[in-house]
């Protein structure tokens, strides 16, 4: 008798463990909607001319239909982008090859990030430049996109190190612009969990 | 019997967590953490070729009498791209006391397989008063 209630209750117990997991279905659209004559429209990254790490132009002809994961650094950044790029170069190893996936590292400091500085910076981390894009914008630009599209608080602060206040979140978005999922880049349990909705979202883009 | 196991359990627990977390320089792993880890990474490993790892280090053995100077002055051009024009550098931390950057070095000197002799606050002193 006891065996047989220790079974029901291992069982009962996997049963709801897998049932917490969320359906890859409901992987929610993030950010606010606005209202654009009367009618809801969701919250969508805005369309953006940049360039990348070889001076090629990036905008939206180089994302459409990509899932991609976006964050926010600059090279000299002497506090969280290192821990943010040893976790994007884990998204990377284990996302090498996935068709229409890419990775995009928004520099906040145009003035000193050069293309040329940052492809040295990106051959150094050892970034796969097939599917990794280093982007150079104006800074006012990048700042915009970054605290309204992105969610990412950053701005200039003189006394920060390096000169930049942000966060290290990365920005999961879907093939249509849209912000599907987001982990703290800084923390590589969370981006271990985030896999998961990677995953979700890819899966569904199929 | 099951006291016993639960007994256990919570012994080789306490003692795989003290294990994990053991340092003879807990003061200068509380440094390291807050002022070289975020680049440098908690296992010393850094970051590719963009960040130096300090893993069983020949940079630390050759650079013993220049570490102090190193950690409060940073790099202007890191060895890997000395013959880069695009200069990447160790930021400076002028604000680190005498004393915290000898426990940081302690703790360098003698993590991630490295094993250097202690140094004393009198050699640092001494150190620190012929930075470049």
């Amino acid at each position: 008798m006891n065996v047989k209630l220790t079974l029901f209750l291992l069982f009962s117990i996997i049963a709801l463990l897998y049932s917490c997991k969320p359906p890859v279905e409901s992987l929610p659209y993030l950010g606010r909607n606005k209202i654009v004559d009367g009618k809801e429209v969701r919250h969508q990254i805005r369309s953006f001319n940049f360039i990348d790490q070889d001076s090629l132009a990036f905008n939206a002809d180089v994302l459409k239909d990509n899932v991609y994961l976006a964050d926010f650094f600059f090279t000299s950044c002497p506090s969280i982008c290192p821990r943010v790029m040893k976790n994007m170069l884990r998204v990377q190893e284990k996302y090498k090859g996935t068709p229409n996936f890419k990775l995009v590292s928004f520099s906040l400091d145009p003035k000193r990030d050069t293309p040329a500085r940052m492809k040295k910076y990106a051959e150094n981390i050892g970034a796969d430049l097939s599917m990794w894009h280093f982007v150079h914008g104006p800074k006012d630009s990048i700042m915009a996109i970054a605290n309204e599209d992105y969610y990412v608080p950053a701005f200039e602060d003189p006394d920060a190190p390096g000169g930049f206040d942000h966060s290290g979140k990365l920005l999961l978005i879907d093939g249509n612009g849209h912000l599907r999922g987001f982990a703290e880049g800084t923390e590589d349990e969370d981006v271990t969990d985030f896999f998961d909705t990677i995953d979700a979202l890819l899966a569904q883009s199929k | 019997m099951i006291r016993l196991i639960y007994i256990t359990i919570v012994f080789v627990s306490i003692g795989t967590l003290t294990q994990c977390d053991h340092t003879e320089y807990p003061s200068g792993k509380r440094y390291y953490d807050a002022y070289c880890g975020n680049c440098h990474m908690d296992d010393g490993r850094g970051l590719s070729k963009l960040i130096p790892s300090l893993e069983k280090s020949q940079y630390i053995i050759n650079q013993q009498d220049e570490l102090p100077c190193i950690i409060r002055n940073g790099i202007k051009s890191m060895v890997a791209d000395s013959s880069s024009e695009v200069q990447l550098s160790m930021p400076a931390h002028p604000k680190l006391s005498e004393i915290e950057i000898l426990n940081i070095c302690n703790y360098v000197n003698n993590s991630w397989g490295n094993k250097q002799a202690q140094m004393s606050l009198q050699e640092i002193k001494a150190k620190l008063g012929v930075c470049d």
